[in-house]
């Protein structure tokens, strides 16, 4: 079942002196939502240009479905999302629904690429007058035209409005159990948390780290224990307790970070110190993240 | 053949709805004809023929503004706005994209041409061609150098570049090139730089075309093989320095 449908080994780029991509491997499984993470400037976009074959890579290998990028059996099953979509302004979305249907040999019908992308509605705008979150549904209605396998989106909901990228991403869930295949970029955390199976975190052009939300949050192996408490305490006690790495105290709350949390809970109780509001917790992907990008600069 | 019908149709659309198109391509050349006409009432008493000469100046003229505007200023503009970037990632192909600009500028210059000469045979008394079909023939061969114009400005320069370009080469060299007068009656030095001039070869051949004894159009065409060559080779490196020094 599992078919790796984009692989990605070694691939390194330069742009001038600056090294955009600085020897990533990836491999993306079919029928997954999988997040490229980082900051801008990380190589996200570069990565991405790579794999729809806008870019050659310097060095390393890219296949798609087996082939190589820009294939044209390739371009039939992908569909694509580029950074600031350019969009035919003075065409009617309707026309350019169907242009962009016309380019491949089986594509969705007009209306459910344009109930998809939740622009039934704008049907009959000129794109030139559209806001821009309009203009990025009809850039995803586009990039749907084809009935991708594959559908690569960068940035995909910078500028869409959340009950876009609601009923987008509940699409996605469909699109996905019925074996298609996401890759997006984003530098929203949270999103990709959410929405991606898997991730990968790049940091100047390479990846830090790879695999399940959950378990890059994992990896770090450091929890989170905060708590109200109504007696003053002094940090240096907090930080003498099993396993304690950081200590903070903001309005009212301590907040440690920790190895493991069960010793220090306990730890705590059994010097009874009154516990009020407690809370236990993985570290966030953000703070994971901001974590491993510090790391490597 | 679905895709190369609705990459024509909706390049069509998008030029007619682009008033910097449609104006000094469409509109220019009729508003050129009837002043001229106009204004050289006296010329067309005595010289029945000048109604025939300064049409096919005309029709020259809709046609190479077409091809500049369309190529020139539309290539520019796709380039810039990162579509023809986009296309690269669809199954839509070199040919189908050139097809149909091909399709689309034949279409625009036979609707700009026809708009004249309608307008030269219902309201001045102008012939139609003696021989229709090596009109369209000689029309349709003389337009390739300029296509290739087009295609050099479209891949070499940015949008708004483009435009003031084309402006700036279409208009005078349609004056210089002889096409609303007679050359042989203006300056010397007027006449020298018209022979330097692709567009006063097209006209020539144009008139030709549209007289009794079309083949002699030949050795204009001749000389026009030599600017399209000329020109292709520059469309060619703008196109290949697009679509792969862009691509690495």
């Amino acid at each position: 079942m599992s078919e790796t449908i984009v692989e990605v080994t070694g691939v390194v780029k330069h742009f001038g002196a600056i090294r955009a991509v600085d020897g990533i491997d990836l491999a993306i499984e079919r029928g997954v939502v999988y997040a490229l993470l980082g900051p801008n400037g990380a190589g996200k976009t570069t990565t991405v240009s790579i794999i729809v074959g806008l870019r050659r890579p310097d060095r390393g290998t890219v296949s798609v479905f087996g082939l190589p990028p820009g294939h044209r059996f390739v371009r039939e099953r992908l569909g694509v999302m580029l950074q600031d979509p350019p969009l035919p302004n003075l065409l009617k979305v309707w026309e350019a629904v169907e242009l962009y249907r016309s380019y491949y040999s089986k594509p969705l019908s007009t209306t459910q690429i344009l109930e998809i992308a939740g622009i039934v509605d704008l049907r009959d705008r000129l794109i030139a007058r559209l806001s821009g979150g309009q203009r990025r549904r009809v850039a995803l209605a586009l990039a749907l035209a084809g009935d991708p396998d594959l559908l690569i989106l960068d940035e995909p909901t910078v500028g869409l409005d959340v009950e876009a990228r609601q009923s987008f991403w509940k699409w996605a869930d469909q699109f996905t159990a019925q074996g298609g295949t996401i890759l997006l970029t984003t530098h929203y955390l949270e999103e990709a948390d959410r929405v991606a199976q898997r991730l990968a975190v790049i940091a100047q052009g390479r990846i830090i780290a790879e695999g399940a939300p959950a378990a890059i949050k994992r990896h770090k192996q450091q929890y989170r224990v905060s708590f109200q408490c109504a007696q003053p305490l002094s940090v240096s006690l907090l930080e003498s307790l099993p396993g304690v790495v950081s200590v903070d105290y903001l309005h009212g709350r301590y907040t440690l970070t920790v190895l493991r949390p069960e010793p220090v809970v306990a730890e705590l109780f059994s010097r009874g110190i009154a516990t009020d509001n407690l809370q236990v917790g993985l570290l966030s992907l953000e703070e994971v993240f901001l974590d491993l990008v510090q790391g490597e600069g | 053949m679905r895709a190369l019908y609705w990459h024509t149709l909706s390049e069509l659309k998008q030029l007619i709805r682009l008033p910097a198109f449609s104006i000094p391509t469409i509109l220019f050349p009729l508003l050129i004809f009837v002043l001229t006409v106009l204004l050289n009432h006296g010329q067309f008493e005595s010289d029945s023929d000048f109604g025939g000469y300064l049409l096919g100046g005309i029709a020259v003229m809709g046609v190479v503004g077409v091809l500049f505007f369309n190529y020139g200023v539309g290539v520019a503009d796709e380039r810039k706005s990162g579509l023809i970037r986009h296309l690269r990632t669809t199954p839509f192909t070199a040919f189908g994209f050139f097809g149909a600009k091909l399709i689309a500028g034949v279409i625009l210059s036979a609707f700009s041409t026809g708009l004249v000469f309608m307008v030269g045979i219902a309201g001045f008394g102008v012939r139609l061609p003696y021989n229709l079909g090596s009109f369209v023939l000689i029309l349709f061969l003389g337009a390739l150098p300029f296509a290739a114009m087009g295609f050099a400005l479209g891949y070499l320069t940015e949008p708004t570049a483009a435009v003031a370009i084309a402006n700036l080469v279409y208009l005078p060299m349609s004056f210089l090139s002889g096409l609303f007068y007679h050359l042989e009656e203006a300056p010397v030095l007027l006449q020298r730089v018209a022979k330097l001039l692709p567009m006063t070869y097209y006209a020539n051949a144009t008139r030709t075309a549209m007289g009794e004894a079309p083949w002699e159009a030949i050795s204009d065409l001749v000389r026009l093989a030599g600017f399209f060559l000329f020109f292709t080779a520059i469309a060619v490196w703008g196109y290949w320095k697009d679509e792969f020094a862009e691509y690495r």
